[in-house]
């Protein structure tokens, strides 16, 4: 795979070019966008005037008169939204086609990037990485396609539970608060996994010190052969063979140095036929209106941040198909 | 019913859980090292069944080691046979391994017997079974090892002590397993 180097002379030589001509889009949008808002500011502003102005010559202000006035600030809100959103429509597609879409091609050559989908629920759900119930999930940025011969999916994902407290004042009357608790927010990663398996193997972040005592340990929490590893994850397996048949001593240290690399908690799970990671550090891939795109840096970021998603096919040498998975 | 009374209830009722795990404890040490050893012995059977493919894949190319490959046949007849104690039937095992080993480096001096669809498919089945077995015995080692920290360790050795249960041997690695294999001798082939 394609490293910084590599990356610095296909930005030089082919992305400056394009970013060049992006960023001249982007300039073009806010020209015409400012010159659209100010005519809508005026127009609205104008409206506005007359009615406060007419207001004086009624005798009492009705109360659907006030209803006049949200609705031409809603409507001046909303005109200016579809002004930007129409003007903007061309930088930010040719943003995520050739821009994001062009690092995601320059890391791997057979990835897709779309930049309005993400791994679906139901695959969040088959991980058994989060079991607590979620009531809101939504993502972006998805990044799918072939690395060798192991197939891939990745995506942002926020996931969430709504909660709600009830509280009682004084007079005794309940007043409900609700509000919305993150049980996931970040990286979700799925990849085919190299070996044929039937049963759930989900590694945990762990927290607290390992319990080495069997008396004190449940039966299916299981402790591998590699201390480090013992200590950064905690095992639990429905099948204690199998799991020692899919965690290989080569896969668990794969797994340290991974979690070592990446530098944050990692909850992965093998739910035949995959392996699921779920990275909580959310990668921002969206485009800004406001700023330059001519920042050599930012795309620096984006490419190291997509590169390390991508290179865990190899990290956990998911291309290595010598076993009967072909 | 006075306080007294009630902490000892209470007293007995914490008393007879304990029990109850500790009991659990052993138990479900002891059923790992079954399990484990039942998936070795299901595993074993597997790579058993590999053999006449491989016999007849392999015996089409191979004209010089024809030797090696009637020696794998009888040794999986042998293995197959059942009637045997738990060292012959390992001594047999890994004599099966060595010789499917060799079998494989073999190969490489068969050009057209590694290129052919059917021998990478064995070969691949082969790497399977054998990471499963690896996984399999690393399984047991862990079973034993809870298994015997339970039998050795307070407060679980009381109960190991009263119900008569005691250390279980480590699993033996054949004396075949730990000689390192010639390299030398398979390339001179």
């Amino acid at each position: 795979m394609r490293g910084l180097e590599e990356f610095k002379e296909f930005y030089r030589k082919k992305f400056y070019p394009l970013l060049c001509e992006i960023e001249k889009v982007r300039k073009e949008a806010a020209s015409n966008s400012i010159k659209k808002i100010l005519l809508t500011l005026s127009l609205f502003g104008a409206l506005f005037c007359f009615l406060f102005l007419y207001s004086y010559k009624l005798e009492e202000t009705p109360p659907w008169y006030y209803l006049l006035y949200a609705a031409t600030t809603g409507g001046c809100v909303t005109v200016i939204h579809t002004i930007v959103n129409r003007n903007f429509a061309t930088f930010r597609r040719r943003y995520d086609d050739e821009v994001i879409g062009g690092i995601v091609r320059f890391i791997e050559p057979k990835l897709k990037y779309s930049p309005a989908e993400f791994i679906p629920f139901k695959s969040f759900k088959a991980s058994r990485l989060f079991e607590e119930r979620v009531d809101r999930y939504t993502g972006c940025s998805l990044i799918y396609g072939l690395v060798g011969n192991t197939v891939i999916s990745f995506s942002q994902v926020h996931a969430e539970r709504e909660e709600v407290d009830v509280e009682r004042d004084k007079d005794g009357n309940t007043h409900t608060r609700t509000y919305w608790v993150t049980v996931f927010r970040g990286t979700f990663f799925v990849a085919d996994f190299n070996k044929h398996f039937n049963s759930q193997v989900i590694l945990k972040p762990r927290n607290g010190r390992i319990v080495k005592n069997i008396f004190f340990r449940s039966s299916k929490d299981i402790l591998l052969e590699d201390p480090e590893f013992n200590s950064l994850f905690k095992v639990y397996a429905t099948d204690p063979v199998e799991a020692r048949y899919i965690l290989s001593t080569s896969l668990t240290r794969r797994l340290v140095e991974l979690r070592r690399k990446l530098g944050c908690k990692l909850f992965v799970s093998f739910i035949s036929p995959n392996v699921y990671i779920a990275i909580p550090n959310w990668i921002e891939l969206e485009p800004s209106i406001y700023r330059s795109v001519l920042n050599y840096k930012r795309f620096e970021n984006y490419f190291f941040s997509l590169k390390e998603i991508v290179d865990i096919v190899d990290s956990l040498n998911l291309n290595t198909r010598i076993w009967s998975k072909g | 019913m006075g306080l007294k009374e009630i902490g000892i209830l209470i007293g007995a009722f914490i008393f007879l859980l304990l029990v109850f795990r500790i009991y659990n404890v052993l138990v479900a040490t002891r059923n790992a090292i079954n399990y484990a050893l039942s998936s070795i012995d299901a595993l074993l059977k597997k790579r058993c069944d590999l053999i006449p493919n491989l016999v007849e894949t392999v015996k089409q190319y191979m004209k010089y080691e024809m030797n090696l490959i009637r020696e794998l046949t009888l040794l999986r007849t042998q293995a197959i046979s059942g009637n045997l104690s738990l060292q012959e039937r390992s001594e047999i095992d890994s004599k099966i391994s060595r010789h499917m080993r060799n079998i494989i480096v073999s190969a490489e001096n068969y050009p057209e017997l590694k290129a052919s669809s059917n021998f990478l498919q064995l070969q691949a089945a082969l790497n399977e079974v054998e990471e499963q077995l690896s996984a399999a015995r690393r399984a047991l080692s862990a079973a034993i090892t809870d298994y015997n920290n339970a039998v050795r360790m307070f407060p679980t050795n009381i109960m190991a002590r009263i119900l008569g249960y005691k250390e279980y041997e480590w699993y033996a690695i054949s004396e075949e397993s730990k000689v390192l294999p010639d390299v030398r001798r398979l390339f001179e082939r």
